[in-house]
């Protein structure tokens, strides 16, 4: 198990100018991780820029509050907190809006997406109002970007999408409660909901279920990624209190093995957010206030971060916010008064290498 | 804003949970005395209330339903658990929080018609299921609320019918959870005892942070919900936006009633003696919630005399509606306080909660 010395070790070798190699490059070209700022007062967000220094490269202002992110190139998308219903792109040379996509009419998006491998199409979760079924919204991004049509899901609540390490298939989490934004967040099949996870051949638009998994029952699933060895972890959200042990709400699956971990309830049942790069993954809990460090499948360490949310990780750098704290390699940075850093965060640019 | 972080980055779980508070052990005390004070003082009898009229509500349904009185005394006390649930719902953490939330409750808005439809094909399909002891449990909310049972009560129920003893069915499950939140808010509980050491930090809250941050935040979620919904959901932005037909609690005319307790229940909350509000000035806490509970009361003071519903006057239009209008931008200074200026008075961070991530 590492050390927190190593780790800082680790993580300290990438930083600074060092990490894009180009310290006379544009403000947008030096910035290696984005986060979500939110106005607690307005409740709406900006996509904020950082540079491995930790100094701020620059910011979006967004009319909605913001969620998750994809990035293909220079096309970054900050995609809105459930139930809202636009998405920005933001072109990474400049740092500017490109586009603003609104959802069709009766449909709302959940917060993530996922790049197709050529980066030309996006794949976002999105729910059907007449129904309460999920989809999954697919945009040509190529030009203006444009809503080619959907792929239905099996089931409710479709929240993170991920590509697979092995090109255009992706994982998609689906946390099975039926929601409406007139009825706010409260669940409509509480008593009934099941979670899963499925398979999306992009290619074929099949859809693959990988089934109802022991102990999920009254878990919802929201967050995932994906290990280099293809190791996939997934985190949930306890839902009904009527299950019978808290668990930590956290899959792993490797190969044809899916495995529940438990770390004790270190977790509290609530994951946050999900992220991995080469062996390493990230989880952490802002319920908790802990983000577990797990490489190839163990857990390698543990940390407390108040209100622990964002996790990204490249070769260089490992980012982690919770409330009132971005922890960006060895650097602390703090939000503006009456700001806080919101549910993820991104590496970016050449640091995501 | 941006520091290079000399000891460590990270804080390793040998840190004990409660470590992360911006509070010095007296601080955390004084506000602990204080939450236990809001509990003893408002929660709790605010849900036993509740509690109390629910279980009046299931008598004189049964009543009803038996032939044995007349439906007023049901709907008087129907009214009565209406308007003890808007009182303590400004309370939003805690057991109420489970499962599907306040809307087991009351479910409203509820522009889809859900609980129209629930009822009407419950009614219809007259299954003898659910009239059993506790059948409603885990059955749709949008059956088994209040603005179901709005609609059944203020809808020529008749007596020695299916529909009635579903009414009854709907209010025993009402008195049950009701009951429930009352039990689970008794000091001794396992809530109650998480809620009264969180200084200490437990397994449901590490810190004393964590409680203020989401008592404020359901109170948050209170006045947007007046505003916006009890308020401005009827009444639109001027006369010509004004639509009786989406103001709350329409059938029994408890629509305005609603306001006024909502109104009166904020002020109540800021005044409770020795309670979170009060105290907080001791650690340097805003006084503000002092003056924002005159601004209540005085609110709540002038709906209660009101003669008119709130379908009424915003069918009417012209002056009281501009004041029920006003009274919404009045909420606008409550809720900057509860979401901002409270918590960073005491230097609280507003604190996204895990109830409020995704």
């Amino acid at each position: 198990m590492a050390t927190r010395r190593e780790l800082l070790k680790s993580v300290a070798l990438g930083l600074g100018a060092a990490v894009c190699n180009a310290p006379s490059a544009q403000p947008a070209e030096r910035s290696t991780y984005v986060g979500v700022e939110t106005s607690a007062e307005t409740g709406l967000s900006r996509a904020v820029f950082f540079a491995g220094s930790g100094e701020r490269n620059g910011s979006i202002n967004l009319n909605y509050r913001a969620h998750g992110f994809a990035q293909h190139g220079n096309k970054l998308v900050v995609f809105p907190r459930r139930p809202g219903n636009k998405f920005a792109i933001v072109d990474l040379a400049n740092l500017e809006i490109k586009n603003v996509v609104t959802a069709p009419a009766e449909r709302h998006f959940y917060g993530h997406g996922a790049f197709s491998i050529d980066g030309k199409h996006l794949l976002v979760t999105e729910n059907d109002l007449h129904n309460l079924q999920g989809s999954i919204g697919v945009y040509d991004t190529t030009g203006s970007a444009r809503r080619l049509g959907q792929i239905d899901l099996p089931t409710p609540g479709p929240h993170e999408i991920v590509r697979s390490v092995q090109g255009d298939r992706f994982f998609i989490a689906l946390g099975g409660l039926q929601t409406h934004p007139d009825y706010g967040r409260t669940p409509l099949n509480l008593a009934e909901f099941r979670s899963q996870t499925v398979v999306l051949d992009f290619k074929t638009s099949d859809v693959e279920r990988m089934g109802f998994w022991p102990g999920t029952e009254g878990v919802s699933l929201r967050h995932l990624a994906q290990d280099t060895a293809g190791r996939l972890y997934i985190g949930g959200q306890e839902i009904s209190k009527t299950r019978k042990h808290a668990s930590d709400a956290l899959w792993l699956v490797d190969g044809s093995r899916v495995e529940a971990i438990n770390l004790g309830g270190m977790l509290g049942g609530y994951v946050s957010s999900v992220a991995s790069h080469g062996r390493v993954a990230l989880v952490s809990s802002k319920k908790s206030g802990i983000v577990a460090k797990f490489e190839e499948g163990r857990l390698l360490d543990k940390f407390r971060c108040d209100g622990a949310s964002a996790v990204a990780v490249s070769s260089k750098l490992l980012a982690i916010s919770g409330f009132s704290v971005l922890q960006l390699g060895r650097l602390e940075v703090s939000p503006p008064a009456r700001h806080e850093f919101d549910n993820h965060g991104a590496i970016i640019g050449c640091s995501a290498a | 804003m941006m520091r290079l972080v000399i000891t460590s980055i990270l804080i390793t779980l040998s840190v004990p949970a409660h470590a992360i508070t911006v509070f010095t052990a007296e601080e955390a005390a004084i506000l602990q005395q204080g939450l236990i004070a809001t509990a003893d003082e408002f929660i709790l009898p605010a849900y036993q209330d509740q509690a109390t009229a629910a279980g009046r509500m299931n008598d004189a349904l049964s009543d009803y339903c038996a032939g044995a009185a007349g439906i007023e005394k049901a709907q008087a006390a129907f009214a009565d658990t209406f308007l003890a649930w808007q009182r303590v719902s400004i309370i939003n953490i805690g057991p109420i929080a489970d499962a599907e939330g306040p809307m087991r409750v009351q479910m409203w808005p509820d522009p889809k018609g859900f609980a129209r439809r629930a009822v009407r094909n419950a009614v219809r399909a007259a299954d003898p299921g659910l009239l059993e002891n506790n059948a409603l449990a885990g059955r749709t909310i949008a059956l088994t609320n209040l603005t179901a049972l709005e609609q059944l009560l203020y809808g020529d129920l008749q007596s020695a019918t299916y529909a009635c003893d579903l009414a009854q069915s709907i209010a025993a499950f009402q008195t049950s959870i009701a009951r429930e939140f009352v039990a689970q808010w008794t000091p001794g509980s396992a809530f109650r005892s998480s809620f009264d050491t969180a200084e200490n930090g437990n397994e449901r809250y590490p810190n004393v942070d964590t409680l203020v941050r989401e008592m404020l935040a359901g109170a948050v979620v209170h006045v947007d919900r007046l505003r916006k919904f009890k308020l401005l959901r009827g009444l639109g932005d001027d006369e010509n936006t004004g639509r009786p037909e989406r103001t709350e609690a329409r059938a029994s005319g408890l629509g305005l009633r609603s306001i006024e307790v909502s109104f009166r229940a904020l002020g109540d909350f800021y005044n409770v003696p020795f309670g979170l509000f009060d105290l907080a000035p001791d650690i340097g806490g805003s006084t503000d919630g002092y003056l924002l509970s005159e601004t209540a009361a005085s609110v709540a003071d002038s709906l209660a005399v009101e003669t008119s519903t709130l379908a009424q006057i915003v069918q009417a239009g012209g002056a009281p509606a501009d004041e029920l209008r006003r009274y919404a931008d009045l909420v606008l200074y409550q809720e900057s306080f509860l979401k901002t200026g409270f918590p960073a008075s005491i230097g609280l961070s507003a604190g996204f909660t895990a109830a409020d991530g995704d």
